[in-house]
């Protein structure tokens, strides 16, 4: 997401191709670059994960605690997300830049996770009302090629199925 | 909902060199020895610390008689008088535009250096300067030829032909300016459809052949007109070429590309992105290029 100036030719090249579904390297408008997976890169983690779809690189680990369940859902566990835009993903994150780009994914991501078809939170309850699973999801942005949402949800779930 | 493909992590294979070329490649990093012979001439990414030639570069020794030089594989562009280089705007000056061309150093284009539309022939008045950005404004892509490298290594341009100037619709690749062949020429019209202007520089400008061959002041005017989708393709198909040829480490020039995109025409070009396409295309491409040289 870094910015790059383009000439006005190059602009209104783009968006014809676009038009007629073809991208400048070739991919119609629905073509995904080929993504890398790769499971269990971080040792002191319960499961962790790395996704590389083109220039984007995203590493996630997870780590399961013991908590209490939350009020409202007492028979649950539940999940926290915590997104860090590091600075050497794209020059615009340095300092505080990236924070509210952070914010906004997490977001997302609570709400795509807290249904009830993405993960079975039942599972992570081991005492009702008293002790339940917490799982601490880490998102850290290597480098930023487009596309976070999309790499980020894959990189999630990875890391959740390696999870032991 | 259309399909991601994916992907197991595996061990990147090295690049197998080409084992056509004769004699051993005599290869150095910074601070190699290369010769204690005190009777060389250094040349450039070298220097000399007691009585030690040393490589300050990582790359090929070459040897030409009594001179020494480092060639390194990547590097920024280093100019040379008499190059074709490709540049985007960066800044616009005084008298002169700052153009980014991939070296240490911004390049400089002087107004006077640059063709007046109407190709008329006299002093750059105060209504020039300030109609400057009428003619190229920032992030504009121009092609020129280097007149003159200053002490510092900063290059300048001059567009003083019509076959240089401001460039139209296309896509631009960047690559390396070590993998750009040294020719005669550099604008290429590829029989496949589409042209293709090799910088010096490492900017590759892939663009659909103009049909009509008047030259239009300069080319100030850029045709804004829609492409057709065969142009396209062509031009699509030509990007991904280059792409594999660079990550296969393969000099780049008109035969080389041309063999590589009929190479992939078996492919749609989508699939060239993928690693063991780009293998298989390179691998051709470098059997038709030996077969070739004979």
């Amino acid at each position: 997401m870094a910015s790059v100036v383009l000439s006005e030719a190059e602009k209104l090249y783009i968006v014809h191709g676009v038009q007629e579904d073809l991208r400048t390297d070739g991919r119609g408008c629905e073509d995904y670059r080929f993504a890398e997976v790769e499971t269990g890169v971080v040792s002191n983690t319960s499961g962790s994960a790395r996704v590389k779809l083109g220039h984007t690189d995203i590493l996630v680990g997870v780590k399961a605690e013991m908590g209490t369940p939350k009020l409202e859902k007492p028979d649950e566990g539940y999940l926290e997300f915590f997104v860090d835009c590091s600075a050497n993903a794209t020059p615009e994150f340095e300092g505080r830049g990236g924070e509210e780009l952070g914010m906004e994914i997490a977001n997302t991501l609570y709400r795509v996770f807290s249904s009830e078809n993405t993960v079975d939170l039942k599972s992570l309850c081991i005492n009702r009302r008293e002790h339940c699973w917490v799982l601490y999801v880490d998102v850290l942005l290597l480098e930023c090629g487009g596309n976070l949402f999309d790499t980020i949800s894959i990189a999630v779930k990875a890391a959740l199925f390696n999870t032991r | 909902m259309a399909a991601v493909s994916m992907r197991l992590p595996v061990a990147r294979k090295t690049v197998v060199p080409a084992a056509s070329r004769g004699g051993e490649k005599h290869l150095v990093a910074p601070g190699d020895t290369i010769t204690t012979d005190t009777g060389y001439m250094r040349g450039h990414g070298t220097y000399v610390e007691d009585e030690k030639l040393i490589a300050s570069v990582a790359g090929v020794v070459e040897r030409v008689n009594k001179l020494v030089c480092v060639r390194a594989l990547k590097t920024r562009y280093n100019g040379e008088v008499g190059d074709i280089v490709v540049g985007r705007i960066t800044e616009v000056q005084q008298k002169r535009w700052k153009v980014e061309t991939n070296s240490r150093l911004d390049s400089v284009l002087l107004l006077s250096s640059m063709n007046l539309p109407g190709g008329e022939l006299r002093r750059r008045s105060a209504e020039d300067e300030l109609a400057m950005r009428d003619y190229l404004q920032e992030g504009d892509l121009i092609s020129a030829e280097v007149q003159s490298v200053f002490s510092d290594g900063a290059v300048s341009l001059h567009t003083r032909s019509l076959k240089y100037g401001k460039l139209g619709q296309g896509v631009l690749v960047q690559v390396s300016p070590s993998l750009v062949k040294r020719q005669k020429t550099h604008f290429h019209d590829l029989p496949c459809g589409a042209s293709v202007i090799l910088g010096n520089n490492g900017f590759i400008w892939i663009y659909p052949t103009a049909e009509q061959k008047d030259e239009e002041a300069g080319g100030f005017t850029t045709n804004l007109e829609p492409v057709p989708l065969s142009d396209r393709e062509v031009i699509s198909r030509l990007r991904n070429c280059i792409l594999a040829l660079v990550t296969q480490k393969l000099m780049l020039f008109d035969t080389s590309i041309l063999y590589c995109y009929e190479a992939s025409l078996p492919h749609q070009i989508k699939d060239i992105l993928k690693p063991e396409v780009m293998e298989e295309i390179v691998l051709e491409t470098r059997q038709r290029l030996l077969d070739l040289e004979g």
